[in-house]
């Protein structure tokens, strides 16, 4: 039987290409961020040979800033930025929070870095993702309508990052310094929790208007 | 979505962002990691 291509299923079509775009896109940002993140954690190695883990922090605060607004705004301008801060202002609490939680979280990780090594700190503090997916839960009503396979998916993807953080930590193990290791740990399991609470203001700055 | 964003129009957002608890769990992880890295430092 032939469906005719009226308005309306037309409309229905490109939301769902729309929507699927969207979702390979998600996917790919995760994966580069994920790939951004673990390379930007390789100068806070600076900490082993005695540079102050508040300085390197500053410095990687101070890199971001350049990066993310200084240049931007120097080559596109500001009026993107001031239009919507004029449409939204809340959104200004909800970025500003979300600053000070990374800003912290970071500085804990060289902290970490310092007393457990990257090869332990970093698996430990990568539990910011299972902390993400229950604010989501608890917080945003995600995942309330999935279905089996979608839960499978997540429940499956936590449990293989719990694995391969507790592989990496014993494996390591052997390499940590002896000092202040459980220190450590504190600052690699502090600063996932920040991170992991920073999705919060990312999800409601989205949901309150924040444009894509 | 729409919703969400015609609440923040219509009433004060200082009063709607103050009373959710959407600012203050995020509030309450950063004065603990704050309290965290003073102890570690």
């Amino acid at each position: 039987m032939d469906i005719a291509l009226t308005p309306q299923n037309s409309t229905a079509v490109q939301d769902t290409s729309r929507a699927r775009k969207l979702q390979v896109l998600g996917i790919l940002s995760g994966f580069t961020a994920g790939a951004w993140l673990g390379a930007a954690e390789a100068p806070t190695k600076l900490v082993s040979i005695g540079v102050s883990p508040m300085v390197i922090s500053l410095i990687m605060v101070v890199g971001v800033f350049l990066a993310r607004w200084s240049l931007p705004a120097l080559i596109l301008g500001t009026s993107s930025v001031r239009a919507d801060v004029r449409r939204a202002p809340h959104l200004i609490i909800w970025a500003l929070l979300a600053g000070c939680l990374w800003a912290v979280a970071n500085t804990l990780t060289i902290f970490a870095i310092r007393d457990i090594g990257l090869s332990i700190a970093f698996p430990l503090w990568n539990s910011n993702s299972l902390l993400g997916i229950l604010w989501g839960f608890l917080f945003f009503n995600e995942l309330r309508q999935a279905g089996w396979r979608r839960w499978a998916g997540v429940l499956g993807g936590a449990l293989v990052m719990c694995v391969g953080a507790a592989l990496l930590a014993i494996a390591s193990s052997s390499e940590a310094p002896a000092a202040h290791s459980m220190r450590g740990v504190w600052a690699a399991l502090g600063a996932g929790v920040l991170w992991g609470t920073m999705y919060i203001p990312y999800r409601k700055a989205y949901l309150t208007g924040m444009r894509e | 979505m729409e919703q969400n964003s015609r609440t923040y129009q219509n009433r004060s957002w200082i009063t709607i962002v103050l009373t959710d608890v959407h600012f203050w769990v995020p509030v309450a992880v950063l004065i603990g990691g704050l309290l965290l890295l003073r102890f570690i430092h």
